[in-house]
C-alpha cells in the first residue's frame, strides 16, 4: 500500500541519489585534469520493492556504489612500457655521452692523431738527421698518447657521473617506497572503516608507475586493495605497510657504487648483478657493461700500436747510432706516454736499422711508418685506423638504435596512457550531460515532493 | 573509443614535442653543412668519412715525400751534368796537349783545376747532409781526414796517383797548425795505402780527440811529384723514398761508384803529365779509362730520370685518387645543400601546421557552451 510518507520517502531517496550522482559528477569535473585520477561513477540502483493489493510498488533508488573507473590489465602494460621506456631513456643519455668522447666530426681526435703520428716518421724518413722532423715527430707521439689518456678518462668520467646517477635514483627508490607502505597502511585503515579508498588508489597506482620507470618490479594487489613490491630477483620492497630500503656501497674492486638491500636489522646485501629494468638497470648496464667494453677496445687498440712500434724501435739505431729504446711507455690507453728520455733528446729516435748505418738511414723509420697500413689488429684483419672507426660505428649504431627502441617504447607508453585515459580519464562532456541529467531527475523529484506538499495540505484541509 | 580532454592535450604536445625535434634536427644539418654532425646520424658514414680523411692525409703525405725526392734528383741531376761537363774537357785538354797544342804545364795546371772542381762536386751538400756519402751524410764522402776518438786515432788512408818512393803525411788540427808529420819509411805504393798511427803530435804528447786534417807530399825516384787522392768514406746506403703503401724507392747516393774512378784517374793524368818519364800510352790509356767515366755518369743520369717520371707518374694518380676520395667524402658528409634546405623548409611548414591544428583543438567548444 503506498502512503504519503512512502512517496515521501521515495522521493527523498531520489534527491539524495542524485545529489550523490552529482556530487561525483563535480568531483570528476573538478578533477579532470589531474594526472592519474580514474573518473568515479555511481552505481544508480532500484530500492527493495514492496508487495501491496497493487502489486509490487517501489521504494525509490539509492546510489549503492561509488566505483572507481580502472583497469588492473592496462596498468600493468603501462607499467611494464615504463620500466622498458626508462630503461632506454637512460641508456640513451649515458650512450650519448660515449658517443660524444668518440666523435670526430669535427676532425681532430684518434683518427687525425694517428695519422699525424705516423706521417711524421715518412717525414723523418726523408731526413733522418733533420731536426726539425725529429722534434715534430716527439710532439706527434705526445700528442697520441694525449688523446689516448684523454678519452680513456673521459669515458672513465661518464663512468662516474653514472655512479652519481644511481645514488640518486636509489635515493628516489626509497621515498617511493615509503610512500606506498604508508598508502597501504591507510588504504587498509579506510577499508576497515568503510571510507573512501578511490583516490588512495589512484595516488598507489602513480606511484608503482613511477616505480617502474626506476627499476623493474613484480607487484601483487590483495584483497583490501594493498599492493607488495618487490625486485627482480625476489628482494621485497614493500609488503603491506612495511617497505625496505636500497643502499648504496663501494665495490672495492672498481671503486664503483654497488647497489645494496637492507634488511630489517640493517643488514646490507649486495644486488647489483640482479638489478634490471627501469633507469637504474639501464645505467648499471652502461657502466658495468658497455663503457668497460669500450675502454678495453681502447686499451687493446694503444697496447698493440705501443708494442709494435716499441719492437721496431729498439731493433733500430738512433742518430749517434746506439740502440733505440722503447719509444713509448705504459700499459694501455690510459697510461700511455712517450719515453721522457726520447723526449729530452730527439736524436734518440731510431731511424736507422744498423748501427752502421747510422745517421743517414731511414729503414727503421720507413718500417715504423708502414704500420700505418699493417693489418694488426683483429687477429690480422684490420689495420689500427679500421679498428678504430669500426669503434666509431659501433657506438653509432649502438645509440641509432637505441634511440629508435626509446622511440617505440615511449610510444607504447605513451598509448597505453592513452588507453588508460580512455578508461579512466574525465570526458568533460560526458560530465555536463550526465550533470543536466542528474539536475532533470533532481528537478522532477524536487516536483514530485513539491505536488506531495500540496496534496497534504489539500489532505489537512478537508 | 572514449577520448577524454586529457588525451587530446597529451597527444597534441607530443606532436608538437616530436616536431619541433625534427625542425631542430633539419636546422642543425643546414647550419652546420653537414649530414653527419654525429656517428649515430649515419654510422656506416661516419666509419667510411674517417678513413678517407686518413686516406687523404697518407695520400698527401705520399705526395709530399716525392716533391722533396723530386728536388734531390734535380739537384743530383745537375751535379752529374757538371761532372760530365768536365769530362768532356779534360778529354778536350789531353788531346790538345797531346797534339801540342797545350803546352804540359798549362794542361796540368787545367787538369788540377778540374780535378779541385769534380772534388767539390763530389762532395756536394743538400742542406746540411753530404748528397753523395750513402748513409754517412755527416762524413764527407772524399776528404783526407782521420779521426780521433776515445784516445784511439783511425789508419790514415790515401790513394796514390803511382809508387812514391818519398811520402810525408802532415797532420793538421782545426786551426791549421800542423801538429804532427809523419815520415814513412818505405814511401807508398799506386793505389789506396793505409797507414795506421799513434795519435802522438810532434812533442809525443797525445792529440785530443776530434776530426784533423791530413795532407801528403810524396815523390817517385825521379823526384817528380806524385799526387795523392782522398778515398770514399762514406757507405753503399741508398736515399729511401716512401712512395706508396708498400713502394720504396731507392736513389742511389753511392759516392765511390761515382765518383772513385773519375778521382783517381785525374790524379794519376797530372802525375803522368808531372813525371819526366813521360808516357804516351799511359795517357791514351787514361783518355779511354775518361770514356767509361762519362759513359757511366750518363747511365746514372738515365737511372736518375727513370726513378723521376716513375715518381711523377704516381704523383699524377694520387692526384686523381685524392679528387675521387675527396668528392666520395663531400658526397657522404654534406650531402645536397639544396636538399638539406628544402628538407628544413618541409619541416618548417609540417611544425607550423601542428601548431595550428593543437589551437584548433584547444579553441574547441565544450558541450557546456551550448547549454
Amino acid at each position: 500500500m503506498s502512503t504519503l510518507s512512502g512517496i515521501m520517502n521515495t522521493s527523498l531517496s531520489a534527491l539524495q541519489t542524485y545529489q550523490v550522482a552529482i556530487d561525483v559528477t563535480g568531483s570528476n569535473i573538478a578533477n579532470a585534469n589531474t594526472d592519474g585520477y580514474s573518473r568515479q561513477t555511481v552505481d544508480i540502483n532500484t530500492t527493495q520493492t514492496l508487495s501491496s493489493s497493487y502489486g509490487y510498488l517501489g521504494t525509490g533508488v539509492e546510489a549503492s556504489e561509488v566505483k572507481r573507473v580502472s583497469d588492473a590489465y592496462v596498468l600493468k602494460q603501462l607499467n611494464s612500457a615504463a620500466g622498458e621506456s626508462g630503461e632506454l631513456e637512460v641508456d640513451l643519455k649515458y650512450l650519448e655521452s660515449v658517443e660524444a668522447v668518440l666523435d670526430e666530426s669535427e676532425g681532430s681526435g684518434l683518427n687525425e692523431a694517428l695519422g699525424e703520428f705516423f706521417c711524421a716518421w715518412q717525414d723523418l724518413a726523408n731526413d733522418p738527421t733533420g731536426s726539425t722532423e725529429r722534434s715534430i715527430l716527439v710532439s706527434e707521439a705526445e700528442a697520441l698518447t694525449v688523446v689516448f689518456n684523454d678519452m680513456y678518462s673521459d669515458l672513465q668520467e661518464v663512468r662516474e657521473g653514472i655512479d652519481d646517477d644511481i645514488a640518486a635514483m636509489v635515493e628516489e627508490i626509497n621515498g617511493i617506497s615509503e610512500q606506498i607502505a604508508d598508502l597501504n597502511r591507510q588504504i587498509l585503515q579506510a577499508e576497515n572503516s568503510n571510507q573512501d579508498t578511490n583516490t588512495l588508489k589512484d595516488s598507489l597506482d602513480s606511484l608503482v608507475t613511477k616505480l617502474s620507470a626506476l627499476v623493474e618490479i613484480g607487484t601483487y594487489e590483495s584483497e583490501s586493495g594493498q599492493i607488495n613490491v618487490q625486485l627482480a630477483d625476489g628482494s621485497p620492497l614493500v609488503s603491506g605497510s612495511q617497505s625496505w630500503s636500497l643502499g648504496t656501497e663501494t665495490n672495492s674492486t672498481t671503486g664503483l657504487q654497488d647497489v645494496t638491500w637492507v634488511d630489517t636489522a640493517g643488514n646490507a646485501r649486495v644486488i647489483t648483478e640482479g638489478l634490471t629494468g627501469g633507469k637504474v638497470g639501464g645505467a648499471l648496464e652502461v657502466r658495468d657493461e658497455v663503457i668497460p667494453e669500450y675502454l678495453d677496445n681502447l686499451d687493446e687498440l694503444a697496447s698493440e700500436i705501443m708494442e709494435q712500434v716499441n719492437t721496431l724501435h729498439t731493433s733500430g739505431y738512433d742518430i749517434n747510432g746506439d740502440a733505440g729504446g722503447s719509444l713509448f711507455t705504459g700499459t694501455g690507453a690510459g697510461d700511455m706516454a712517450v719515453n721522457q728520455d726520447i723526449i729530452d733528446d730527439p736524436g734518440l729516435l731510431a731511424a736507422a736499422e744498423t748501427s752502421d748505418g747510422a745517421p743517414g738511414d731511414s729503414s727503421n723509420a720507413i718500417a715504423i711508418a708502414a704500420l700505418q697500413k699493417s693489418t694488426l689488429m683483429d687477429g690480422g684483419t684490420t689495420t689500427f685506423e679500421e679498428y678504430y672507426s669500426s669503434l666509431v660505428s659501433a657506438i653509432g649504431t649502438l645509440v641509432e638504435n637505441t634511440e629508435s627502441s626509446h622511440e617505440y617504447q615511449s610510444g607504447m607508453v605513451d598509448f597505453y596512457n592513452n588507453y588508460r585515459e580512455s578508461i579512466s580519464g574525465v570526458s568533460l562532456d560526458e560530465e555536463t550531460a550526465n550533470l543536466v541529467l542528474y539536475q532533470m531527475a533532481y528537478e522532477a523529484a524536487a516536483k514530485v515532493i513539491s505536488v506531495l506538499d500540496e496534496i497534504l495540505e489539500t489532505v489537512l484541509n478537508m | 573509443m572514449r577520448v577524454t580532454n586529457k588525451m587530446m592535450t597529451n597527444n597534441m604536445m607530443r606532436w608538437v614535442a616530436k616536431q619541433s625535434e625534427k625542425l631542430n634536427d633539419a636546422e642543425t644539418v643546414v647550419a652546420s653543412g653537414k649530414q653527419v654532425n654525429k656517428p649515430s646520424d649515419n654510422p656506416q658514414a661516419a666509419s667510411q668519412i674517417l678513413l678517407d680523411r686518413a686516406n687523404i692525409s697518407l695520400y698527401g703525405q705520399y705526395k709530399s715525400n716525392i716533391d722533396l725526392a723530386k728536388t734531390w734528383i734535380e739537384t743530383d741531376e745537375n751535379t752529374l751534368d757538371a761532372v760530365d761537363t768536365f769530362l768532356e774537357e779534360v778529354q778536350g785538354i789531353l788531346s790538345q796537349q797531346s797534339s801540342e797544342e797545350l803546352t804540359k804545364d798549362s794542361a796540368i795546371e787545367q787538369l788540377q783545376s778540374i780535378y779541385d772542381q769534380v772534388l767539390d762536386l763530389a762532395n756536394t751538400r743538400y742542406g746540411s747532409d753530404y748528397m753523395y756519402s750513402g748513409n754517412q751524410v755527416n762524413t764527407t764522402p772524399f776528404a783526407n781526414e782521420v779521426e780521433i776518438s776515445g784516445g784511439s786515432p783511425s789508419d790514415i788512408i790515401f790513394g796514390l796517383a803511382a809508387d812514391a818512393s818519398d811520402l810525408t803525411v802532415e797532420i793538421t788540427d782545426s786551426a791549421g797548425e800542423v801538429v804532427r808529420t809523419l815520415d814513412v819509411t818505405g814511401g807508398g805504393t799506386e793505389g789506396v795505402n793505409t797507414i795506421a798511427w799513434d795519435g802522438l803530435d810532434n812533442g809525443g804528447s797525445t792529440l785530443t780527440d776530434g776530426e784533423y786534417a791530413f795532407s801528403i807530399v810524396a815523390s817517385n825516384t825521379e823526384g817528380d811529384a806524385v799526387t795523392g787522392y782522398p778515398i770514399y768514406r762514406g757507405d753503399d746506403g741508398s736515399k729511401q723514398v716512401m712512395i706508396g703503401e708498400d713502394s720504396v724507392v731507392m736513389i742511389d747516393r753511392n759516392g765511390e761508384e761515382i765518383f772513385s774512378e773519375t778521382l783517381c784517374d785525374l790524379s794519376r793524368m797530372i802525375t803522368a803529365l808531372q813525371s819526366s818519364d813521360y808516357d804516351p800510352d799511359l795517357i791514351s790509356d787514361l783518355n779511354s779509362s775518361m770514356n767509361t767515366a762519362i759513359e757511366q755518369m750518363a747511365a746514372e743520369r738515365v737511372a736518375l730520370s727513370n726513378i723521376y717520371s716513375q715518381m711523377e707518374t704516381v704523383d699524377v694518380r694520387l692526384d686523381q685518387v685524392i679528387l675521387t676520395v675527396n668528392d666520395r667524402l663531400t658526397d657522404v658528409e654534406t650531402g645536397s645543400d639544396d636538399e638539406a634546405v628544402i628538407k628544413l623548409q618541409s619541416q618548417q611548414t609540417a611544425y607550423e601546421v601542428t601548431l595550428e591544428a593543437a589551437a584548433t583543438m584547444l579553441n574547441m567548444r565544450k558541450l557546456s557552451d551550448y547549454l
